[in-house]
């Protein structure tokens, strides 16, 4: 066990090293710098957090009169990205996040709601500090206390690629309460599992009070800089909460750096829709001066690790904290306050403009989202792939595409205008989003050149880890130009961005038929593309073409062996744009849209499609494919066996779906309802947009609550349902073979079944 | 005074029959189905004929609250009328509002210059509650904003004399909250669409000549557009009930 130096009470004149968390106390910053040495130090910069309200003069005049606090001045700001002259507005100084939220309010309530617009109201402190000093965090960094404040002092770039991060003492922290089934919060606590290096420490001795001092008194040694927790969030640190107030210890549960407890916050996690579908974020435990990763409510963990983290904490200017449990949009959107901020540009509280009127015929023309051309249902063989990298971010940077600047006022007929709409995009001012995702971009093609050029795997798994986190931003700069809720989005520069797009696919076509290759499919930035008796060659030849005609780059996936594009499931004739399976000529399988990649898929049915894919795989071609088909239900044949035979374990059966509303919001019986209906029944909290994964035990049974059981409360002795079962093995093998006319019934005369 | 004889019609004679004229100054309010979408839109296109038509020779603003819009159901009303779709198309204005700031900004700040700037007769206002009642957000807030939003149309109506037509396509947001009792007290005729089938029941809740106490027997063509089996007016069971 290693016992560090913790420097927070030194007197620090002059420190050099890594930011590595920020938070705001009593009208200041605090930040903890990660030393080349190996320590944290804790550094107090008094500042502060300003709201800002523009409206009519008199009325700001009488507003600054009713407010009458310190510090409340009018100043010069351009109220939106668009505006060519700064307007006067108003600053008032406010202490913290909640009081700049009250006092927003009461502003718009004195306002009438017409007077006055409010802006930076729900910016984060941390982030705000971050954009006005122009640091970001990990960043490597000279601090010097002078009278006036901290003076900061970059050593470190944005745009590095190779940049150093500390050496960082990470532990993984495990809670396991008393109950055999679920864990509940009256629990007491059995035992308290560290892994600190290469090191594991149980606390299992003494009663629930030593258990409490032992882990406070160790993490307090160990000093971590990164706490790992399954569920920390949702259920590990609200529960030492709890059983810290049973034990008269909560005023003494240090877990951060800082000197302040955990409570138990009376707050409940978040059921949000995003792309259509209900997610939940519990509520997150945020460590002040470590870094808290719940790792089952990390999307951006969970993929790109702490790497990824840390990549995206730089280039978006947020707290790794924030990053690894809030949305990637919240992330993308900091990259693009920085900008605001540096810009004086305020940033609004809400988004009050709506889109430009526009005529109904308009309207028909452009909204129309992304180029595509169907797929012939059925096999093709040697089929080229061909994917623009990028292709919306790249547009939206090159055509300088942002709320701003498309349909701007400055500049109705400048030379720039957007394909089939005619919209003028201003030549003055680069736009924000366009400034945001610049960087990104040229990262992330940085990222892929090292990794294509280093032999060390671990480099080159590093350098991946960042290009995924950094992609994940990209995708979604995209989808925040239309969403509601965006500070910098419009619809018009969403509609804009998919013409181009459209445009640029066309041309693309154009010249790939121009070729003599034949479009087979198409979608949004891919092509799937023939050509008899073409080779690879060809095909890059063909990329390196649409490469300097659009100015855009593009990658060539490969040569399909062959490629089966599936057709819908209730209309047999009509073809799904996202459902295809096929073998590149290298042997690699790519499947999208078929059981193998579908969330609610249970492992036994996974299993057996992806081993008939293998199988089909083995064909050189399509007459070949045909022949391996018999194999491919052979395949099936013995997962029906197994599957009858009851040989399959519950891990292979758990189903897992989404809860699309509340629980008590279920009008109608479905299985993840019942299944969340009895957790509920164990007290255990469920909201809308949480998974719930159960095993079917019976699914015809009458009393609706003996269908299914919650994988809480399954055990090696829970029987399961095999007829369904077998119904959703063979409707996935009937999906991928539709496309040779066998249907489920098929399938079980094949098999025996019927 | 409003003139008596101004004002727009849905088009079909027995279908029309229970609303009759939707008069200048007017605030209608329909809800129940997405039918209400059919019936706004058909609206828009009936607005653009002549006065001897049941038109208003007017061009038509859509102020679209939940992303409904459908340009193809009012190029396919155009198309059944004989007119020239592009026209009718250029005719309609839209925006879309996705939150309720927007929508208020474009009720309490846009609607009127618009009006007077395009002199538009007929205003739908699609979604109307839907914004307000997002679950993302604090209703407290909503409620003033929807009350800013309401007082604001229903003055411009008055003010401008226009018809203006307010749908909620989901009853679950009519059901909810307040909302629904605060557009109800402005409006001049409520009505409730069912659907059954293919066929649709409207349940005329309100209506400013009370009571009207319409019983209709039989069934009557009703202007709606029914997507799925591409037959432009199915047969609707002719049961108009008035509360």
């Amino acid at each position: 066990m290693s016992k560090s130096t913790d420097s927070s009470k030194e007197c620090v004149q002059s420190v050099k090293g890594w930011i590595l968390d920020l938070y705001p106390k009593e009208n200041a910053m605090v930040i903890w710098i990660k030393t080349e040495k190996g320590n944290t130090v804790r550094l107090v910069n008094r500042w502060q957090y300003n709201i800002y309200v523009s409206g009519n003069y008199s009325d700001l005049i009488d507003l600054a009169k009713q407010i009458a606090t310190d510090g409340v001045a009018l100043e010069e700001k351009y109220v939106r990205p668009e505006d060519s002259d700064k307007s006067t507005v108003l600053r008032i100084p406010v202490s913290n996040s909640r009081e700049a939220q009250e006092l927003a309010e009461k502003i718009l309530v004195y306002g009438g709601y017409k007077r006055f617009r409010l802006y930076n109201v729900d910016v984060k402190p941390s982030q705000m500090y971050l954009y006005e000093k122009d640091i970001f965090p990990f960043a490597f960094v000279h601090a010097t206390q002078r009278s006036d404040g901290l003076e900061w002092r970059l050593l470190d770039s944005q745009g590095e690629v190779e940049y150093k991060i500390p050496p960082l003492k990470e532990l993984t922290l495990e809670v396991k309460a008393a109950s055999e089934r679920i864990p509940r919060f009256t629990d007491e606590i059995r035992e308290i599992n560290i892994n600190f290096g290469s090191e594991s420490i149980r606390i299992d001795s003494g009663d629930e009070f030593d258990k409490l001092i032992t882990l406070v008194e160790l993490i307090g040694q160990l000093d971590p800089d990164v706490i790992y927790t399954s569920n920390g969030d949702a259920f590990l640190f609200p529960y030492l909460a709890r059983r810290a107030v049973q034990n008269e210890f909560s005023e003494r549960l240090v877990i951060g750096r800082e000197r302040s407890p955990l409570r138990i916050s009376n707050e409940k996690g978040t059921s949000y829709v995003s792309y259509g579908r209900v997610h939940y974020r519990p509520l997150p435990t945020r460590l002040l001066g470590r870094i808290h990763i719940d790792m089952e409510n990390s999307l951006l963990y969970c993929d790109c690790g702490l790497q990824g983290l840390i990549e995206v904490a730089r280039i978006c200017r947020i707290p790794v904290q924030r990053v690894s449990n809030t949305t990637i949009g919240t992330s993308m959107t900091s990259a693009q306050l920085y900008h605001a901020v540096r810009n004086d540009i305020l940033i609004p509280w809400v988004k009050a403009d709506p889109e430009d009127l526009k005529t109904a015929r308009e309207l028909l023309i452009a909204d129309r989202g992304g180029f595509y051309h169907e797929p012939k249902v059925g096999i093709h063989d040697r089929v080229g792939e061909l994917d623009f990298t990028s292709l919306y971010p790249m547009l939206m940077l090159k055509k300088n595409l942002s709320a701003e600047t498309v349909r701007c006022k400055c500049c109705p007929d400048s030379a720039e205008r957007v394909p089939e709409l005619d919209y003028n995009i201003c030549e003055k001012r680069k736009g924000i989003v366009p400034k945001s995702i610049e960087l990104l971009l040229k990262k992330r093609t940085k990222y892929k050149e090292l990794e294509g050029r280093t032999s060390d795997p671990s480099l080159r798994l590093l350098y991946e880890k960042r290009r995924a986190a950094l992609k994940w931003i990209l995708v979604c700069a995209f989808g925040y130009l239309g969403f509601k809720n965006a500070r910098f989005g419009k619809i018009d520069a969403h509609i804009a961005t998919c013409a181009f797009a459209r445009q640029t696919l066309l041309k693309t076509t154009r010249l790939a038929e121009k070729r003599g290759f034949e479009l087979v499919h198409g979608i949004v930035d891919s092509l799937w593309l023939k050509k008899r008796g073409a080779t690879e060659n060809d095909f890059i030849e063909l990329r390196d073409e649409i490469c300097r005609e659009t100015e855009l780059p593009i990658s060539f996936e490969g040569v399909y062996r062959w490629v089966v594009f599936l057709p819908s499931e209730t209309r047999r004739n009509l073809p799904v744009l996202t459902r295809y399976y096929g073998v590149f000529m290298d042997g690699r399988i790519k499947a999208r849209g078929v059981a193998t990649r579908r969330h609610d898929t249970p492992e036994v049915v996974r299993k057996c499609i992806e081993e008939m894919l293998k199988v089909l795989a083995k064909g050189e071609d399509s007459s070949d494919f045909y022949n391996r088909v018999p194999e491919s239900i052979d395949v099936l044949k013995k997962y029906v066996r197994a599957l009858k035979s009851r040989r399959i374990g519950p891990d292979d059966l758990f189903i897992e779906r989404h809860l699309s509303r509340e629980v008590y919001e279920y009008r109608h019986e479905v299985l993840q309802a019942i299944a969340a209906k009895q957790l509920v029944r164990e007290k255990v909290e469920v909201r809308a947009g949480q998974s719930i994964s159960f095993i079917i035990i019976n699914s015809e049974n009458r009393f609706s609550k003996n269908r299914v059981l919650a994988a809480e409360l399954v055990d090696e002795h829970t029987p399961y349902d095999v007829d369904r079962y077998l119904e959703l093995l063979f409707s996935s093998a009937a999906t991928i073979l539709a496309p040779f006319g066998y249907t489920a019934p098929d399938l079980k005369r094949a098999t025996g079944i019927l | 005074m409003l003139s008596r004889l101004e004002g727009v019609s849905f088009g079909d004679e027995v279908f029309s029959s229970p609303f009759g004229k939707l008069n200048l100054g007017h605030l209608v309010f329909l809800h129940g189905t997405q039918r209400c979408l059919a019936l706004s839109e058909l609206l828009c296109v009936q607005a653009q004929l002549a006065l001897k038509e049941g038109g208003l020779e007017s061009k038509a603003i859509f102020i679209d609250g939940g992303n409904t819009f459908d340009p193809c159901l009012i190029a396919e009303y155009a198309e059944q009328l004989s007119l020239d779709s592009d026209k009718v198309l250029e005719n309609v204005l839209v925006s879309r509002a996705f939150t309720y700031h927007q929508l208020t900004s474009l009720i309490a700040n846009n609607l009127k210059p618009w009006i007077d700037r395009l002199n538009i007769k007929l205003a739908v206002i699609s979604n109307i509650l839907e914004p307000y009642c997002d679950p993302d957000i604090a209703r407290k807030q909503s409620s003033i904003f929807f009350k800013v939003a309401l007082n604001s149309l229903v003055s411009t109506i008055r003010e401008k004399k226009i018809v203006a037509i307010g749908t909620s396509l989901d009853d679950q947001y009519v059901h909810k909250n307040s909302f629904f009792e605060q557009i109800a007290y402005h409006s001049n005729i409520i009505a409730k669409l069912e659907d059954h089938g293919d066929s649709t029941i409207v349940i005329l809740e309100k209506h400013f000549a009370n009571p009207p106490a319409i019983l209709l027997n039989g069934c009557g063509k009703a202007p709606f557009s029914n997507k799925s089996s591409k037959s432009s007016f199915p047969m609707i069971e002719g049961t108009f009930l008035a509360s």
